[in-house]
């Protein structure tokens, strides 16, 4: 509170200036010490002269009187300088207005003591992101800034100062010279932008928690509802609550702990939730009633699943309970505010937990009400709307529609919306369909409709860490053309063709088997041998089948066959006349009829990309389709173009060799050059990538192997594959050695 | 061989058992005539202690072979062994039950081999005899003679199953986890524990029930929720009994027992 008899003129040349402090002096006098309204009146003042029109003293008139409340003592003069010193003399002094009305929404979240540490922050990306052409003076503004500082209220309440450098350097390193994948990330518009972010929160995800809550949900209630997690915090105009829909669960996609309940614990405690409801709500008409009204009669539906449950299921009392916030009796005032969510939040409490405390005698007679209905052993959703009527009946209060509602503390984070218990007869916009309008968006964009990509993580081997959800891979089945032409292709290999089948016969399958009771065989079988040792003495028929022997099972191999279809293979082979394409094509057509032959288990895929938002999948055959007229035509058609971003399509045919089931799995590479791409400057970055991609293959049990067709490839290829591959020289060969390399693997 | 003794395998003590059908009334028919039974059920679900009981009941002797794959026919029929005076024939169990007239009970029958289990063919239609062609001796079979097997259909392979020749000479009854009130009876009649704990050991027992085929090969076994229920009434924690009774044994995922863990917290509070 400043002394009322302080007077003073605000000096400043702008009329509009004049008008919008006038506004808010009111405020600022109301709100600041004596010594911050000074700060206030020199800011205001000051800004006006900087020579940026009076767009900036019109902002901070608007939102120092609240920052300055926050922030207290002195802290008006820090912003004036920083804001000056920092952004105003530098080629950021654009964003300068932006900065300033930013703070509005960073008092919700910085604390009072932050400021210093805010201020730095700021400072640290401004100046991080501001770029100069020629090296001594800054001449470019940020072109991320604005972006970072639109979304300055979710960074802030998510991360903790340690995860928001974190965040920032991530994306210092990857796009400091690039400026409009800059501006994506610090939008958190981009995934691996999100997925970094993410990474930095505390708290479950609930992807990592997935397979729990799915046996969980079929454990006790034997449902099998799918999940869909949405992202609060990146959707801040919107305010969602879990719902159960059509089958599906959305819920928030990550929990931090809360009153003691963690992470994991709280998504039981919401499924919980969903399908007491599930099982014990009938939806009731709701056109007739008003939202207070709706309010409490979901208050009393909860609490009655909610008991309904916890007959079944105990345990679940207590994890409830400590969710729901223990709010105070008197914390609102009934004659300035409107005490509505107040009041039903103290009901939800009373009606779970019995030491309640509390003296108000409607709700304590409402807790007997509720308690006389469970006790008779019968109750509907029904109950809970006269009992949600009645209640809001004898506790109406003229300020309950007062526009001051008193939020605190009213809120029960796994509690969802109670759409499933009403029934809107006359259409209404009840319900916000996030995913849908999402799903639309993607429709927008032809790529994606078809399936939606996967996002696979790179190696950076210079910060030795993973940039995730970096690569995107789309997955397509290859076009087809006439499947004659692969057949022409054995045709004219047709003398390689009868070599093959001569080794083919030879291959023997792995896996041994104890064979008892052979006439011949390589071991003697004592205890047999003896017994009949015994009928010889005692003059019966002996058994004769005193060996054992071994056989061998059958192979159980599964193969990946992915192939680079980057531009480069277009080049022609001089000696033969024929793109490497085409002997690709001769070649893989031979090999594919030969693990045909053999029974295995076999995938053909291509890949190319084109950047790493493009990294295109081709599926040529799938492990289930047979060598058939479908794969043939599929083959035929292959075509060449873009670059060879290897690691992304290692990574995502390893996903699916993974699933087979097979003793040995086998990735055959055949590629012509090194793993590139034209977004990527630094050519060891994605060998280095490729060969951590190999190495968590072989993790996996997987067994990678290359063939390549590049006579430069000593220089690198053991970098990635180590010992496992080879190379073919003379590439006219391919046809006939590729098939033997992979017989003699199999062997 | 004219002294033994088939006395000594009788059910001297009356096992529990909890009726869930009408399963031993129609034992009791198929007995009077003699009929094969094959019993089917998942595991520790009552298919052993019921033929015990039966036993039991219509006061017989009964032979108990389990089944391996590399037990032969002359396991089951008897060989000749070496002693000091050259050599000696020795009756397997199934020529002891039925030279003596005994219930010849072959549990978890499908782990035997194929052709093992012809052997039983004759015993089991009208003719009622053994070919013991060894000894050169064609045995008629006891008038109080019968044969009962048991199997699980459930977790065998597809390669295991009996041949429809072996199958359609029995008459089948088929055992399931009994329902929870009877099984809550059973497991508090045999460990002790008061009706409630049964009533939750039951309840708990049924969500890993659910749980088979996604992540588990077998729920927790009536036999297992009788092992917690006896560790409950010799005073250890309900919860620590669940632990080693009825989560550890039947389960090494580490995400499945954090479920069952779960699950138990909220059944037990």
């Amino acid at each position: 509170m400043t002394d009322p008899t302080y007077d003073r003129n605000l000096k400043c040349a702008f009329e509009s200036v004049h008008l919008e402090f006038s506004k808010h002096i009111d405020t600022a006098r109301s709100k600041l010490s004596q010594e911050s309204l000074d700060e206030y009146y020199d800011g205001v003042e000051f800004f006006a002269t900087i020579g940026q029109g009076d767009s900036v003293s019109i902002a901070f008139a608007n939102v120092m009187p609240w920052v300055g409340a926050h922030f207290g003592k002195n802290s008006i003069k820090t912003i004036t300088g920083f804001s000056y010193e920092t952004i105003a003399r530098s080629p950021n002094k654009e964003f300068l207005v932006d900065f300033i009305f930013s703070l509005i929404e960073v008092i919700n979240y910085a604390k009072e003591d932050e400021l210093e540490k805010f201020l730095s922050l700021i400072g640290y990306q401004l100046k991080q992101t501001t770029y100069s052409v020629h090296g001594i003076h800054v001449t470019h503004s940020s072109p991320s800034f604005r972006a970072f500082l639109s979304r300055i209220g979710v960074i802030l309440s998510q991360l903790d100062y340690e995860g928001i450098y974190e965040w920032i350097n991530y994306g210092l390193r990857y796009f400091k010279s690039h400026p409009e994948r800059q501006e994506a990330f610090f939008l958190l518009s981009t995934s691996d932008s999100r997925a970094v972010f993410q990474r930095q929160r505390k708290g479950v995800l609930f992807v990592d928690i997935e397979r729990r809550a799915n046996l969980l949900q079929l454990a006790l209630w034997g449902t099998d509802f799918m999940y869909a997690p949405y992202s609060p915090d990146f959707e801040q105009h919107e305010h969602f609550h879990p719902y159960l829909e059509d089958g599906v669960i959305r819920l928030p996609d990550i929990y931090t702990e809360l009153n003691g309940i963690n992470g994991s614990k709280r998504y039981f405690a919401l499924i919980a939730h969903l399908l007491a409801h599930n099982q014990f709500t009938t939806a009731i008409v709701a056109d007739n009633l008003s939202p207070h009204q709706r309010l409490f009669v979901e208050v009393f539906e909860d609490a009655r699943v909610e008991y309904l449950c916890i007959q079944q299921y105990p345990g679940l009392k207590s994890i409830w309970q400590k969710l729901i916030p223990k709010i105070g009796e008197s914390v609102c005032n009934e004659e300035t505010q409107s005490c509505i969510r107040h009041r039903a939040s103290m009901l939800s409490r009373a009606l779970i937990d019995e030491n309640h405390n509390y003296k108000n005698v409607e709700i304590l007679k409402f807790v007997n009400k509720f308690k006389e209905l469970m006790n008779t052993g019968e109750s509907t959703t029904e109950d809970s709307l006269s009992l949600g009527l009645d209640f809001l009946a004898s506790t109406r209060h003229a300020s309950d529609s007062l526009a001051d509602i008193f939020f605190t503390d009213t809120e029960i984070s796994y509690r969802d919306d109670n759409r499933v218990m009403w029934i809107f007869i006359e259409d209404g916009d009840e319900g916000d369909d996030i995913f849908q309008k999402k799903f639309e968006d993607k429709e927008n964009q032809k790529i994606e409709a078809v399936i939606p990509p996967h996002y696979y993580d790179e190696w950076d081997y210079k910060y030795e860490s993973y940039k995730p959800d970096w690569a995107v891979v789309y997955e397509r089945l290859h076009s087809h053309s006439d499947a004659t032409f692969i057949d022409q292709l054995l045709d004219k290999n047709r003398d390689l063709v009868k070599q093959l089948k001569r080794v083919l016969d030879l291959l023997k399958p792995q896996n041994k088997k104890r064979l008892r009771f052979q006439e011949e065989g390589s071991e003697l079988d004592l205890d047999i041998a003896l017994r009949s040792v015994i009928e010889l003495k005692n003059g019966s028929q002996p058994d004769t089948r005193i060996n054992t022997d071994f056989e061998h099972d059958s192979r159980s191999v599964s193969v990946l066959l992915l192939l680079d279809l980057s531009e480069s293979l277009n080049d022609i082979v001089e000696a033969t006349n024929q793109t490497i394409l085409e002997l690709s094509q001769e070649a893989v057509s031979l090999l594919a009829w030969s693990m045909e032959q053999l029974g295995d288990n076999f995938a053909i895929a291509g890949f190319n990309s084109n950047t790493r938002e493009h990294v295109m999948y081709y599926h040529i055959k799938g492990y289930s389709e047979h060598w058939d007229d479908t794969v043939k035509a599929r083959l035929a058609n292959l075509k060449a173009e873009y670059s060879t971003r290897m690691g992304a399509a290692i990574r995502h045919g390893a996903h699916y060799l993974d699933l087979q089931k097979s003793d040995k799995k086998l990735m055959l590479i055949l590629t012509d050059g090194e793993p590139s791409d034209v977004d990527v400057k630094d050519p060891e970055m994605l060998i280095k990538d490729t060969h951590k991609a190999v190495q968590e293959c072989q993790q996996k049990g997987m067994y990678p192997y290359c063939i390549s067709l590049d006579n430069r490839a000593d220089n690198y290829i053991s970098d990635i594959f180590g010992s496992h591959y080879s190379v073919i020289d003379r590439i006219e060969s391919l046809p006939k050695e590729l098939p033997q390399l992979f017989l003699s693997l199999t062997k | 061989m004219a002294n033994f003794d088939i006395s000594q395998f009788k059910v001297v003590e009356s096992p529990y058992y909890q009726e869930q059908f009408n399963e031993i009334d129609l034992y009791k028919v198929a007995y009077s005539s003699r009929l094969p039974v094959m019993i089917k059920g998942p595991t520790g679900c009552g298919k052993s202690r019921f033929i015990e009981h039966m036993a039991y009941k219509l006061d017989k002797p009964i032979i108990t072979v389990s089944c391996n794959e590399d037990i032969t026919a002359s396991d089951l029929i008897g060989r000749f062994l070496l002693d000091s005076d050259g050599t000696r024939w020795v009756d397997g169990p199934l020529t002891i039950a039925a030279r003596h007239g005994a219930i010849c009970y072959l549990d978890e029958v499908v782990e035997a081999r194929q052709d093992t289990m012809v052997v039983i063919h004759s015993l089991t239609d009208h003719r009622r005899e053994l070919m013991i062609d060894k000894k050169g001796e064609l045995l008629k079979a006891h008038p109080d003679f019968q044969l009962v097997i048991s199997y699980n259909p459930g977790y065998q392979s597809l390669m295991k199953d009996l041949k429809q020749s072996t199958k359609q000479r029995f008459v089948a009854l088929d055992f399931d986890f009994a329902s929870p009130e009877i099984e809550a009876i059973i497991v508090s009649n045999e460990s002790g524990v008061d009706s409630e704990i049964a009533k939750k050991l039951v309840q708990f027992a049924n969500t890993t029930r659910k749980l088979v085929g996604h992540g588990l090969d077998e729920g927790a076994s009536t036999r297992l929720l009788n092992y917690a229920g006896i560790l409950i009434s010799k005073g250890v924690d309900i919860k620590d009994a669940c632990q080693i009774a009825l989560i550890k044994p039947i389960t090494d995922d580490a995400e499945v027992r954090e479920v069952m863990n779960a699950s138990m917290e909220a059944i037990f509070g």
